[in-house]
């Protein structure tokens, strides 16, 4: 782990394709975690977690911009795993006092860790949201290398639950893969307990590079075992119709909850639109 | 102007000149005329090195003529280089192949990076990025072969920097039949990246078959089946509804339903006395759903 200065700005807008304007905070980049279609593995430099120690600057950037009280959603866990770092930085608590006086600002907390225990020290807030990124169970021990099991994340996510916050479950990224249907069926049984919450999911994305990496370290991974067409983003994608049968299956097992898809073909979310009325 | 003995002029290994392909070009017009423009040299370590005229002093070597006026310059090993393509630029010009070739000898010379760009924008007026720079110098290191093939034009700078995205076992194969067959760049680059799809996704396990062809259309095809299985299902389903269209009704979907063609766009000529079928928006509903929605899985 590196400890370092940041010198660039800690707030990276996100096109996530969402009806509102989303912006990412660097607090720190680099994942203690090895998930075979991380993006992070080819958009560092370092191999090691970095972590920006002039977090004062990141406080006085980030209030500047929430003063503007333009409805954003705030991301925390773009480039990094909160819930870990916050063992080093104690970020996760201070960012939360932050938003405590921006409530119409949205943040939302996204990992794959389970060490909520520092939670029960904060008094809840409507506007934050833990959202537990989550694959099925089977795909995610032989691809998401040290990272809790998806049993322990959703143990986790019951605990934050009962602390009061809220909780969302984020199926990113989707994956087709042997299996699949049953799988996810399965997964989302178990987290039918904060389905109240909206679910967001978007299927897998790889840039060319990441592939590459990919190929590199496992020329076996399963990830590469699909087709992919080049989308006009330039980033590697399913072709449109097993996006659209992914995305049909997931809408089918939860057809009363809110769910919304993000970094998609807008014309292929109008068409599942169509049939699902719960899509967002 | 000095009157030189040709054996003592490095020809056959000469350190500053770029000049890949046929130099007997002025064969004809030095065996009647005598070398008309005296070549230009320069000293390096004690060694006389060629600026200019290295084709001239070849024929006049292979013709045993013993002696050559020449120019001869003071200067360094790395301003005789640029002196060199100064002059070369201006009479014939480069191929991207002896571009490379050029890019590694600057970076041999000691030159940095931004001295390459400098350099090379004051000699050819091209202005080229540092990504460009070094993409270039990988193919050099890695496929020393395409130099070749960028010279003679077989292939452009475009489709070989294509190639570095191939693990480098599969290189050899790809080049061979690049060697073999002709194709415009978009093709090739079509084909590459069908190949790349395939090989990555294992779909694709050798490449071996691509030497019984000697076109580009039908490994095209047979590349897009392999490695868009799905994809190309899509495909068949849509030309299998097209069907329901009267025959002299002519409808043109994109070739392949991936790369950048992604949206569904339908071209037709709006012809005099064309009758529009009455069962052309079932069809192109159908098709959209193809296109959206897919095939069964």
């Amino acid at each position: 782990m590196i400890y370092k200065e940041n010198k660039g700005s800690f707030l990276h807008r996100v096109n996530y394709g969402l009806p509102f304007e989303t912006l990412a905070i660097e607090d720190a980049n680099g994942c203690p975690f090895d998930c075979e279609y991380c993006f992070l593995k080819s958009y560092f430099s370092e191999s090691d977690v970095v972590i920006y120690t002039n977090k004062n600057s990141l406080f006085e950037e980030l209030e500047k911009k929430l003063s503007e009280g333009k409805k954003r959603r705030f991301y925390l866990g773009e480039y990094s795993e909160p819930l870990w770092t916050n063992r080093f930085n104690n970020l996760v608590s201070e960012i939360i006092e932050v938003f405590r006086k921006f409530p119409e600002e949205e943040l939302e907390i996204r990992t794959k860790f389970n060490d909520v225990d520092f939670l029960k020290e904060i008094r809840p807030l409507k506007n934050i949201v833990f959202a537990w990124s989550l694959l099925p169970e089977d795909i995610s021990k032989r691809i998401e290398k040290g990272v809790p099991s998806v049993e322990e994340r959703i143990k986790a996510m019951i605990k934050t639950r009962e602390m009061g916050f809220r909780v969302g479950v984020r199926l990113e990224p989707l994956l087709v893969y042997k299996g699949w249907e049953n799988e996810y069926t399965n997964l989302l049984k178990k987290v039918s307990f904060v389905l109240d919450e909206p679910l967001e999911m978007s299927a897998l994305r790889l840039t060319p590079s990441l592939r590459r990496l990919i190929y590199s370290r496992n020329s076996n991974s399963e990830i590469l075992k699909n087709e992919f067409i080049v989308s006009k983003d330039g980033k590697l994608r399913y072709p449109r119709g097993i996006r659209f049968r992914l995305y049909n299956h997931i809408l089918s097992l939860v057809p009363s909850s809110p769910v919304r898809i993000y970094m998609e073909e807008e014309f292929l979310i109008e068409s599942l639109r169509k049939y699902w009325k719960n899509l967002k | 102007m000095e009157e030189i003995r040709i054996e003592e002029i490095n020809i056959q290994e000469p350190q500053v000149v770029i000049h890949l392909g046929d130099v007997n070009f002025l064969e004809k017009s030095v065996l009647n005329y005598g070398i008309l423009s005296p070549p230009i040299l320069f000293k390096n370590r004690g060694a006389l090195e060629i600026v200019d005229g290295w084709a001239r002093l070849k024929i006049a070597n292979a013709h045993s003529m013993e002696k050559v006026k020449c120019q001869i310059l003071q200067c360094s090993l790395k301003e005789a280089f640029l002196f060199h393509l100064s002059l070369n630029i201006k009479w014939r010009g480069f191929s991207e192949g002896e571009k490379l070739l050029i890019f590694k000898r600057f970076m041999n010379y000691g030159f940095r990076e931004e001295e390459v760009i400098e350099g090379w924008e004051k000699i050819s007026g091209e202005r080229i990025s540092r990504d460009f720079l070094i993409e270039c110098l990988k193919l050099y290191d890695e496929i020393p072969e395409v130099v070749e093939f960028l010279h003679s034009g077989k292939i452009n700078l475009t489709t070989a920097k294509e190639l570095l995205k191939f693990p480098e076992n599969w290189r050899k194969e790809i080049l061979s039949f690049l060697r073999k067959v002709k194709g415009s760049t978009g093709e090739w680059i079509n084909l590459l990246r069908l190949l790349e799809e395939g090989l990555y996704s294992g779909r694709i396990k050798e490449i071996e078959w691509l030497k019984n062809f000697s076109d580009l259309k039908s490994p095209l095809k047979k590349t897009f089946e392999l490695s868009h299985p799905y994809t190309a299902r899509c495909m068949e389903e849509i030309a299998r509804i097209l069907e329901e269209l009267p025959p002299n009704f002519c409808l043109k979907l994109p070739e392949y339903l991936c790369g950048n063609n992604a949206e569904l766009k339908i071209n037709f000529n709006i012809l005099e006395d064309l009758k529009i079928p009455e069962n052309l928006n079932e069809v192109l509903s159908k098709v959209r759903k193809i296109v959206v929605e897919g095939v069964d899985l």
